[in-house]
């Protein structure tokens, strides 16, 4: 559906790193450990990734049509994630999703760095995915 | 043909929106089971529920349920729109009596082809 090929690089390493943009689609994830995966990426990415995923032209979508368009997103990675577990002693639950929006927002983890990140490229987008686990 | 889906994301609702009119149908929306009772009592000739399973309010799985044992809507088909996380439910959506299911992501060509399956205009298959 969203149909784009993308390339892929691990994050940076070191406590300085920070993900900033606008959109971020979020999901908990809920089993033995409870973690948080998220999708970020800026405004412009945003557009042009839900203008792949409809079909609908990145001029005539709106605010809501990016929220939504990255709550969707998310839910189809970790849905993703959550298949590839079945049938392992790894079988969690996942919420509804969630997005935050703001212009160069990051978020703060209060006590962990985060667990698995990647970047993702494709011509003028890019994407942070990142999995953090909440256990104090 | 009128489809109704049930769906809490409007983008998703959008892109069926799109495919059955390319079908020439018409589609009714609802963003969760409870909007979607409303609107098949307010609706005759509902030809099919394209229906998500993961919904704030009455989910998917309740809302099956609850057209299925309804004495007008059961005789509907239902298809149900799953992330592939959901997949596991699939059995038991087909056993409490979707007709069949689709798996997001997914293209608007395989959206059409399932619809017309549904409505007996093609051939039922896996996917």
């Amino acid at each position: 559906m969203a149909g784009i090929l993308v390339d892929e690089q691990p994050c940076p390493v070191g406590g300085g790193f920070k993900t900033t943009c606008d959109y971020t689609g979020a999901m908990l994830v809920i089993g033995r450990r409870t973690a948080m995966i998220t999708l970020s990426m800026s405004r412009e990415a945003a557009k042009l990734v839900v203008a792949y995923m409809t079909g609908i032209s990145p001029a005539e979508l709106e605010e809501d049509d990016l929220a939504d368009g990255m709550a969707e997103l998310v839910n189809m990675i970790a849905g993703s994630s959550k298949s590839s577990l079945v049938g392992t002693d790894f079988h969690f639950r996942i919420t509804l999703p969630f997005v935050l929006v703001g212009e160069n927002q990051h978020i703060v983890y209060k006590s962990k760095p985060v667990d698995r990140c990647k970047h993702y490229f494709a011509g003028d987008i890019e994407a942070t995915l990142e999995l953090v686990y909440l256990e104090g | 043909m009128i489809v109704l889906s049930v769906d809490d994301s409007a983008i998703i609702r959008k892109i069926i929106r799109g495919a059955v009119e390319v079908l020439e149908g018409t589609l009714l929306e609802a963003s969760d089971g409870e909007e979607a009772l409303e609107i098949m009592d307010k609706h005759d000739g509902i030809d099919l529920i394209l229906l998500d399973w993961n919904m704030p309010g009455m989910n998917g799985w309740e809302l099956l349920n609850r057209i299925k044992s309804h004495p007008v809507y059961k005789y509907i088909p239902v298809m149900m729109v799953t992330t592939e996380g959901e997949r596991e439910n699939i059995v038991r959506a087909i056993r409490a009596g979707a007709v069949h299911y689709l798996v997001k992501p997914f293209t608007t060509e395989d959206l059409q082809k399932k619809i017309l399956e549904c409505l007996g205009r093609g051939d039922i298959s896996s996917n």
